[in-house]
């Protein structure tokens, strides 16, 4: 309205108008940066859109949600437990998982409770039977109970759980193992080895397997014979006498976790192998393709045409390669135990709480001592889902 | 019986779980009336065949001029069996992880024989006379005449001499004396002079007063091979004897390159008589090797054995012994249950699977009973000679305290009924030893008083060195009781302060023995054949046989001071007790006097802690079986031991 | 592909040659040997063993000698007399002992390979084409918790199972009365009623990995536009799947199918524990922790054979299969 000397124009239609200020605010400088956003929309990066279609896939993002709570039980295991994995009570040999009941014997309601109850041998078949009395006290199970002062995570100090009984009786939401002690809590501290020890060793391998194949495949020649035979001799290379030696030569004052820990780092150098073949097969089904000869011709180099032009065309075979990977992760350590390394107790392990119920007495009286295997398939599914919805999402096509 | 038997006895009878049993039960008791032979003798029809077809010579013929009777009281103690003459024939079943099942043909082929593991009531058995002098350095034995091999040799001196010139005399076979034939069991001492006086008889002179070597006459440990081998047999694969080109030829199937290597392969000791290798080696034993292959070995009776029972029949009565391999501990259980087996004990049947045996008894036509056992049970070892040769080393100095204090508060933290109660049922016996009193409280004063009263921010206490204290459990899975002991003697030590690390070595024992080898290891759990000692038929007490307590002493004492530890003055005295018991029959009264002291010793220097009582082992027997021995006697063994009276009742 | 599969063949026997020497090494690794083991015993009860007898003892099993002298003997032996020489622990010729257990061994995992294939290749194929099916969830469920629940458990579960419902407890191939039987139509059946287990737990093992790799690689294809051109061309849906697609995505599979054999031997260790099958497995455990180094040494040279010749055809197929792999 600056020019007051001319009359003013008729008033514009209100659409014409809008169109006028906005592309007027585009031109002006202030108007940059709301055009950049507006464009970016249009040319939204790979990651966003994957991102974008991932948080649409709902089985994908409840497991992602289910799995990151394992993790956060995992970190939090010393409150979320209610009681120390060495923790024995005496009376519970093998006692199966508490029966929780909310009504008092009369009827009324009273909220969750637990009747006092011991386990004792029964001499005609050495079973271990659950004996609770006639009229047994009841005894509440309560949110935040009042425990021993301890170190969340080794540095909070508290005094609280997250819930459990208030008198001597325990509660065992999945049961006792066969010195008394709460297969829950156990579980529990045990999945702070299977989902975090290892991991290491398995991103070693996947990084050695994606590069060495892919430079097998791509170089080709002399470079891929020599890598192909190189995976061949590691294959060959009998294993058990190879952890032997470790097991001699691994300092005896190392933790079982340190042993563990430096077991799967070497265990992930010679994993790597499987993946490396893969790859390469890939990259020599590929490399002929158009898009990568044009890449070629425009002087683009090997690593941007391997990592840019190639790698994403099997994405999908690499995201499966990770999460069948992981329970061979979380087991792997189970047959390395018959060799004395491995998890020792007092550490547990999924693996090695899953050990202790290979037994026919187990299976016959206490299968209780089986759910080990419930949260290892849990992880394991999880992890796939989430596979799943990674690879819908990476993959251009899928509708 | 009710309706579920019948339906398993229809799925046993179509070949099913039981198609062993059922074939057991055709081939079982035969109910042929054998004639008795001049002599008075009866012989399995499996036999009766064999020389009605001219395989083999007749029974009277077979058997030497005096037999050795087998009735109630002779091959067990009177109180531990009922002795029933039995019948002839059958198979018997068993499952084992070795080749040779465990101590199955130990029994019945000793040089003297006493009841179960006693030592004392010495009958003679492969010989027919024994006599020693007074001061028990000679003893003189005479063969049985017309004793025979399990092929028809004859036993002679020849065997004897063979055994004692030609194996540990040739410096060429390289091979080791056993320990039983040194004097005084001491390699320092000499091995028996050995003097042949006609073909049946023989002295064996020591340098000095052994009567220990009584025991071992009598144990089904070194067994016959202590003193006699069939020379007729080795002699081929031994190069003085043997024809060149047949020993090049043997050398060459064996897939061998030295002769001594040959020999050493083709004769196996007695727990390895299952092996491929001892087929064809005759044998003084009730069955002899006469199949072998990686799935399964069997065992036929020995034509020539020399024990008949009252009505004069030759034992054993079983026909057949097959032994089916099994992959590991698990699978033998499961073959048990499935009613694959008719005899287990001990390692063969754990009690740690008493509930499924007991839940499946009748599915698997078995029956379940107790007994003790030859094993006491899993003890704690602390190695006095660790780190002894570290300067200011501060385990050194907790061991080495007169008092003896830091071992007698680790026997008092120990809490030996907790252990039977959360492991064993409850079934093992009462607190014994080191380890009978439990009390804590005493046991944290003797650790303040020692020194140890200084605690780091975790509550556990410091060593006399104001360092972190580790006490580092080593051990061998040996069986799946070791890992749940180990945490709860975590418990219990720590529950005094000290810090216990758990340092299991896998499932076999070679990471163990070379850590013991190389005086690694500080603490260990191992058992040891605790009741045997007694009697003199083990001696795994000393301190580096099973878990090392003192394996640099034992080095010294063995290399006669060239290697090793010199003993401190606690740890000679236990030798001189060692040594001075050898000059006496174990069962003889200055053999118990010293046997009492020596058990003081143990008790007064804390080197080995039981963890619970006296074990009580499963015996899982197939219904039918008799003979077997009662509820409550003293050895599990024994069931394997005395395997020759065993019989099938249809 | 001739000239490419002899000049292949050409190399194999220097390789072998190499792997023998490494296996040859590493099987000693581990600290001490099976003479020092023995000679402690013998000490610990108490015999005295001289360093002159020590010495003849190694002498007598060879390990006198410097390691390469050793290895020469060994192999020598082997490509000259096909000896293996023998086993200190069995105490008999190690190729008697792989005669008995390596043909059971190798005819289990191919097996157990075969019907891993058979069932998964087409679940992964119907996993994808249906995916999110209720087929495709349920499948992959199976396979999952068949991945995730180890051999040795489902084994013990499964046999545990069927022995409470039936009476009928699988142990070993066969029942113990058919084990040295001749072949008879009973022994057969007994075969049957025993090794259908260690196969399932084999087969359900290894299944999960093949059908996750083809349906997600499957996958990637089938949105691919030369599918959807054909599709609108009106190729029958099994046609098209079956005709490209499945050649291009069942590429990783054929790249690693050489390793299956050695793979499942390894993976039958605990299950042949378990339910107690004469395999080699378990030989090649205890022999190594034994330090038994001829028997380990001859089973870990089969094993490297079967997997360079794996290797060998895994190659062949994938250049049969894709022929935009070069071969050079």
């Amino acid at each position: 309205m600056s020019d007051t000397t001319t009359s003013a124009p008729a008033p514009r239609p209100k659409k014409v108008q809008d169109r006028i200020d906005r592309l007027r605010a585009q031109y002006s400088t202030g108007g940059d940066r709301r055009r950049q956003r507006a464009e970016q929309l249009y040319s939204a990066s790979q990651w966003q859109l994957m991102r974008a279609k991932f948080g649409k896939h709902k089985l994908a993002m409840v497991s992602l949600y289910l799995l990151i709570l394992f993790y956060v039980v995992a970190i939090l295991a010393d409150f979320i437990a209610p009681y120390d994995p060495q923790e024995r009570s005496r009376q519970h040999i093998f006692a199966p998982p508490s029966a929780i009941h909310f009504f008092a014997p009369d009827g009324g309601f009273v909220g969750p409770y637990v009747f006092d109850s011991r386990t004792r041998v029964n001499p005609k078949t050495f079973k271990y039977d659950l004996i609770v009395a006639d009229n047994a006290d009841m005894n509440p199970v309560v949110l935040f109970p009042k425990t021993d002062p301890y170190l969340l995570m080794g540095v909070i100090p508290m005094s609280v759980k997250l819930f459990g009984t208030t008198s001597r009786q325990p509660v065992f939401l999945l049961g006792a193992d066969n010195l008394g002690r709460d297969l829950f809590s156990r579980i529990v501290h045990a999945s702070r080895v299977s989902l975090f020890v290892g991991f290491g060793g398995v991103l070693i391998s996947f990084v050695l397997g994606v590069a060495l194949g892919g430079i097998s495949g791509y170089v080709g020649g002399k470079v891929d014979v020599i890598i192909q035979r190189t995976i061949e001799l590691v294959m060959s290379v009998p294993q058990i006498p190879l952890w032997m030696a470790l097991a001699a030569a691994i300092p005896a004052e190392w933790t079982g976790i340190q042993t563990y820990f430096a077991i799967t780092l070497v265990l992930s150098l010679v994993g790597w192998t499987g993946l490396a073949r893969v790859v390469r097969g890939r990259i020599l089904s590929m490399r002929e393709e158009d898009y990568v000869m044009a890449a070629r011709i425009s002087s683009a180099s090997s690593w941007s045409i391997i990592t840019r032009h190639l790698i994403p065309g099997f994405t999908s075979y690499l995201i499966v390669h990770i999460t069948i990977a992981i329970p061979f992760m979380i087991l792997g350590e189970t047959t390395l135990s018959f060799l004395g390394i491995g998890i020792r107790a007092p550490d547990v392990s999924w693996g090695s709480l899953l050990q202790q119920a290979q037994d026919v007495v187990v299976l016959s009286n206490y299968v209780w001592l089986l759910w080990p295997a419930a949260f290892v398939v849990a992880a394991v599914v999880l992890f796939n889902f989430i596979g799943d919805g990674l690879r819908d999402a990476a993959d251009p096509y899928a509708k | 019986m009710t309706a579920d038997i019948s339906r398993r006895a229809l799925l046993k009878a179509a070949g099913l779980s039981g198609a062993g049993l059922a074939f057991a039960s055709i081939m079982g008791p035969s109910l042929a009336l054998a004639q008795a032979s001049a002599r008075g003798f009866t012989e399995s029809p499996m036999l009766a065949e064999k020389v009605a077809a001219g395989q083999l010579p007749p029974l009277d013929e077979r058997l030497p001029e005096e037999v050795f009777k087998v009735g109630q009281g002779v091959l067990l103690q009177d109180e531990f069996q009922t002795w029933e003459d039995g019948s002839f024939g059958g198979e018997l079943r068993v499952a084992s992880v070795f080749p040779t099942p465990f101590t199955f043909l130990g029994g019945g082929g000793t040089i003297l024989r006493s009841p179960g593991q006693t030592t004392e009531a010495s009958l003679p058995n492969v010989v027919s006379a024994f006599s020693h002098s007074d001061d028990y350095t000679v003893f003189k034995f005479t063969i049985r005449k017309g004793l025979r091999w399990s092929d028809g040799e004859p036993v002679t001196t020849e065997d004897v001499r063979f055994h004692f010139e030609d194996i540990y005399g040739d410096p060429e076979v390289g091979r080791a004396w056993p320990a039983q034939l040194f004097t005084q069991g001491n390699s320092t001492m000499g091995p028996a002079k050995l003097n042949i006086i006609d073909e049946y008889s023989f002295e064996l002179t020591f340098s000095a007063p052994y009567g220990f070597f009584i025991a071992d006459l009598n144990s089904w440990i070194p067994n016959y091979e202590l003193l006699f081998r069939p020379a007729h047999y080795f002699k081929q694969f031994h190069k003085k004897y043997a024809d060149p080109a047949k020993l090049e030829e043997q050398l060459k199937a064996n897939a061998i390159d030295s002769w001594s290597q040959l020999l050493k392969l083709k004769e196996p000791p007695h727990w390895e008589y299952g092996t491929a290798a001892a087929l064809g080696m005759p044998v003084l034993l009730p069955w002899v090797l006469t199949e072998y292959s990686e799935q399964r070995t069997v065992f036929e009776r020995n034509p020539y054995y020399w024990h008949v029972d009252g009505k004069g029949q030759q034992l054993p009565y079983i026909d057949r012994i097959v032994n089916n391999r099994a992959a590991d501990r698990d699978a033998q259980v499961n073959a048990t249950l499935a009613g694959q087996v008719d005899l287990a004990v001990e390692t063969d049947a754990p009690l740690s699977k008493m509930s499924v045996y007991v839940q499946n008894a009748e599915a698997g036509g078995y029956r379940v009973f107790t007994t003790g056992s030859f094993n006491y049970p899993i003890q704690l070892f602390l190695n006095h000679d660790y780190e002894y040769d570290k300067a200011d080393s501060a385990w050194q100095k907790l061991v080495a305290d007169p008092e003896r204090r830091f071992g007698r508060a680790i026997g008092l933290a120990i809490d030996p009924q907790d252990i039977n109660d959360s492991v064993f049922y409850g079934m093992f016996g009462e607190p014994f030893l080191t380890t009978k009193s439990f009390d804590p409280d005493e046991a944290e004063g003797l650790l303040d008083a020692i020194g140890m009263s200084e605690r780091d921010g975790e509550g556990f206490r410091l060593g006399l060195d104001g360092q972190r204290f580790v006490l580092r459990l080593s051990f061998s899975e040996a069986s799946s009781d070791f890992p749940p002991v180990a945490e709860l003697l975590k418990e219990q030590l720590e529950a005094v302060g000290i810090r216990v690390e758990i340092d299991p070595l896998g499932i076999d024992f070679g990471l163990f023995n070379q850590r013991k080898a190389a005086n690694e290891i500080q603490a260990s759990l191992f058992w040891n054949d605790g009741t045997a000692w007694e009697g003199g038929i083990s001696e795994d007490y000393l301190p580096s046989h099973k878990g090392p307590w003192s394996p640099m002493t034992w080095q010294y004492y063995i290399t006669q001071g060239k290697e090793g530890r010199e003993p401190p003055a606690y740890i000679q005295e236990f030798y001189d007790i060692h040594t001075e018991r050898k000059a006496y029959p174990p069962e003889s009264e200055q053999g118990k006097a010293l046997y009492a002291k020596m058990m003081q010793w143990f008790d007064d220097n804390y080197v080995l802690f039981p963890v619970s009582g006296l074990k009580v082992v499963p015996n899982v027997v197939h219904a039918g079986l008799r003979n077997t021995q009662n509820e409550g006697a003293p050895y599990e063994l024994d069931s394997y031991l005395s395997s020759e009276g065993l019989w099938f009742q249809t | 592909m001739l000239q490419f599969a002899l000049r292949r063949l050409g190399i194999l026997i220097p390789f072998l040659i190499a792997i023998s020497i490494v296996s040859f090494i590493v099987i000693q690794l581990p600290p001490g040997s099976y003479v020092d083991s023995y000679v402690n015993n013998l000490r610990l009860q108490g015999n005295v063993v001289s360093a002159e007898q020590e010495g003849n003892i190694r002498a007598m099993y060879g390990l006198d000698k410097s390691m390469p002298e050793q290895y020469a003997l060994w192999m020598g032996k082997i490509v000259f007399a096909g000896d293996f020489g023998s086993s200190f622990r069995y105490n008999r010729p190690v190729a008697a002992i792989l005669m008995e257990r390596v043909p059971s061994t190798i005819i289990l995992s191919l097996t157990a390979i075969a019907f891993t294939w058979l069932l998964a290749v087409p679940l992964g194929i119907l996993s994808a084409v249906k995916q999110y099916s209720v087929w495709d969830h349920t499948l992959t469920l199976i396979g999952l918790v068949g991945l995730a629940v180890p051999g040795f458990l489902l084994a013990l579960g499964i046999m545990f199972v069927v022995y409470q419902n039936t009476g009928w407890l699988v142990n070993g191939f066969f029942s113990p009365p058919f084990r040295e039987a001749p072949w008879s139509l009973a022994k057969v059946l007994d075969l049957l009623k025993n090794v259908w287990l260690p196969i399932l737990v084999l087969t359900i093992g290894g299944m999960a990995t093949i059908t996750r790799v083809l349906r997600a690689t499957l996958l990637d294809e089938l949105n691919k536009q030369y599918v959807t051109t054909a599709r609108a061309k009106g190729v029958p849906e099994m046609t098209n799947v079956l005709r490209y697609p499945l050649r291009i995505a069942i590429n990783p599979l054929l790249s690693t199918l050489g390793w299956m054999l050695p793979a499942v031997v390894g993976g039958e260790i605990v299950v042949s524990k378990v339910l107690n099958l004469p395999t080699i497995g378990p030989v090649l455990l205890e022999a190594s922790i034994t330090q038994d180094m001829y028997l380990a040494g001859g089973i870990v040279m089969i094993l490297s054979v079967l997997t360079v010749f794996g290797t060998f055809i895994s190659d062949l197929l994938l250049a049969l299969n894709d022929p935009r792999i070069r071969m050079e």
